[in-house]
């Protein structure tokens, strides 16, 4: 059974066709990249996937289970994580609160032993922390835990956001342009990230990526997408190659 | 350390209070109290959840109509003031449910418009409320104990002032307290990292409620006479003027703005005999200066009194150096 099956899936914006009958699979440990040019509709994919977005038509499988109509907290919560093209930290917190509330899905506590504070919530809280930690430092983020995000630089706030999306121990993990913004060695470092990831059993993933020599380094399968639509889907190769992909990269 | 020094001192100051005060100075203290747990509340859902409300005075005033009611119905103080904080919280539950669809500008009028109902309410169930002739209110029986002297019912004050910031910091530290500020600062991030969004405005809402009516059930027996129009729209507006001018998102700013909610009409008492005549018959200067002072802070301080503490600590620790603003906190609404 796959992790991830869209299919059919269509969504338009007023008259904008963003997504036009798009199918695909995303098979379990598998790093499919989901490439284009700008505006061909993969990030609205990524928001119908993760429930914010609703399609009009189609439906969303995540592991077999029809999300098409799920909001998108109990999305996140059956173990979907995702980042954001242009970073979505909460930037009045240190890192290591942001990499904490990647955890809200295993919280333990309630409303109410929250406002006693009860030992149980401390103890929970220190739990807690010490993965929040175990995720910062897998990144390579150790020293930064304290550091507010605002007064990061961009490279690391990026880093920061996977390392939230990872703290949450995803299932399916959805990155959109992890690599957007960053210079050639931060680029190699998230490229270096992704595989550790991957090495150490993690999530399936969907990536969103315009640098071609880390789709092709890094994906197992590509899927070609232009004005909403697949126009080719494949190892990454010989998507690289079929015609209709380079007609659409070259002027489309 | 300093900052263990400074707390065991204001304690100390705290608990000696009915020694070192008259009383009427111990009154106002107690008003500093409860207006302490209702600011609690509503910094919990304005400064850390970024909801707002305009209708606050209201769920003052169920728990306070609830405590009055409760009391000379015969119920024991602990039983009538949960009552209080609950039905209030159940009525903040029910406010908090426009705020899912509703922000922003939108969100203040149907607080408001809470607001005016409410004070409709206490108005016209005289059967139960006395109506606009209102209610006296005796004062508060604790285990058989009758807390007849200001200092007595002092203590009660400063006991539920504690525990209302007791509970705001553990809430601040714990997994409920992150969700409602990774709401406030961006929703839809929030909702894609499993928090429920809806569900935590209703508890933020409910909870906030809660504490308010708590402290309307002191501020009934504080005040001695209720009466509808002592929940109005201006109350409303005194409790986000107290969050606003104390510093919003910040716990400390609770308790600095409560103490300029009591400080200003003492000083306005004050000032009244030195002001020319003409000046200092005007009724309306208390709502100006209220009104002056939070357009100063928006405009100066946006962190309000405890920004302005934050920095003058640490240009006294620093010898002179001061340091630059921390970036106040704005709402940030994102889309993916
Ligand atoms: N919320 C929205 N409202 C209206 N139109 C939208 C919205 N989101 C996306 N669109 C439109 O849908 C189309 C696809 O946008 P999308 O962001 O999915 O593209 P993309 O492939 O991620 O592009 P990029 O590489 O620039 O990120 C575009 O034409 C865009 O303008
Ligand atoms: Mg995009």
């Amino acid at each position: 059974m796959s992790m991830l099956a869209v299919e059919s899936l269509c969504i338009a914006f007023g008259g904008i066709r963003a997504v036009a009958d798009v199918g695909f699979e995303v098979g379990e440990g598998e790093l499919c990249a989901l490439i284009g040019p700008n505006g061909a509709g993969k990030s609205t994919v990524l928001n119908a996937v993760s429930g914010l977005v609703r399609p009009d038509a189609g439906r969303v499988l995540f592991a077999g289970r029809d999300l098409t109509r799920t909001p998108a907290h109990r999305i996140a919560a059956l173990g979907l994580a995702r980042t954001f093209q242009n970073i979505a930290l909460f930037d009045h917190a240190s890192v290591i609160e942001n990499v904490l509330v990647g955890r809200h899905r295993h919280r333990r506590s309630g409303v109410v032993a929250d406002l006693l504070g009860l030992p149980a919530v401390k103890r929970a809280e220190r739990d807690e922390r010490d993965r929040a930690r175990a995720a910062l430092d897998s990144l390579g983020l150790g020293p930064q835990a304290e550091r507010m995000v605002a007064e990061l630089p961009w490279g690391l706030r990026k880093r920061v956001e996977l390392a939230r999306a990872l703290a949450s121990e995803p299932r399916l993990l959805l990155l959109d342009e992890p690599s957007a913004g960053l210079s050639d060695e931060e680029r190699a470092d998230m490229a270096t990230a992704i595989e550790r990831i991957r090495a150490t059993g993690g999530p399936a993933m969907l990536l969103v990526e315009h640098d071609m020599g880390m789709v092709s380094r890094l994906a197992d399968r590509a899927i070609a997408l232009d004005r909403g639509r697949v126009i080719a889907q494949g190892p990454p190769q010989a998507v690289r190659k079929d015609p209709a992909v380079i007609e659409a990269w070259l002027g489309g | 350390m300093a900052r263990t020094a400074l707390a065991v001192a204001a304690a100390a100051l705290l608990l000696a209070a009915p020694l070192l005060l008259a009383e009427y100075s111990l009154a106002q203290l107690s008003f500093i109290c409860i207006y302490v747990v209702a600011g609690a509340g509503l910094m919990l859902l304005v400064g850390y959840t970024g909801q707002i409300s305009l209708g606050h005075a209201a769920f003052l005033g169920v728990g306070a109509y609830t405590e009055a009611i409760a009391q000379a119905r015969g119920l024991p103080f602990p039983v009538s003031a949960a009552a209080s904080g609950l039905l209030a919280a159940g009525c903040g539950a029910l406010v908090g449910l426009p705020a899912l669809r509703l922000k922003g500008i939108y969100l203040a009028i149907a607080t408001l418009a809470f607001g005016f109902i409410a004070v409709e309410v206490f108005a016209r169930w005289e059967a139960l409320t006395g109506g606009n002739a209102g209610m006296a209110v005796a004062p508060v029986v604790l285990f058989g104990h009758r807390l007849g002297e200001e200092w007595e019912f002092y203590y009660l004050c400063l006991a539920v002032a504690v525990g209302a910031m007791f509970a705001l910091a553990n809430l601040l530290r714990s997994p409920t307290g992150r969700a409602l500020t990774a709401i406030r600062d961006a929703e839809i991030p929030a909702r894609s990292l499993g928090i429920d969004a809806a569900h935590y405005k209703t508890v933020a809402f409910a909870l906030s409620a809660g504490a308010t009516g708590i402290a309307g059930a002191l501020y009934a027996h504080r005040i001695g006479f209720i009466s509808p129009e002592a929940f109005d729209i201006l109350l409303s507006i005194e409790l986000l003027t107290m969050i606003l001018v104390g510093g919003l998102g910040s716990a400390a700013g609770v308790v600095f703005g409560a103490a300029f909610l009591i400080a200003v009409p003492q000083a306005l008492i004050l000032a009244r005999e030195l002001l020319p005549e003409g000046i200092a018959r005007q009724s309306g200067l208390q709502p100006a200066l209220f009104g002056l002072v939070l357009v100063l802070t928006v405009l100066f301080e946006p962190e309000g009194l405890n920004g302005l503490w934050l920095r003058l600590r640490s240009r006294a620790r620093r010898g002179g150096a001061a340091p630059g603003r921390r970036r106040a906190y704005r709402k940030s609404e994102r889309t993916p």
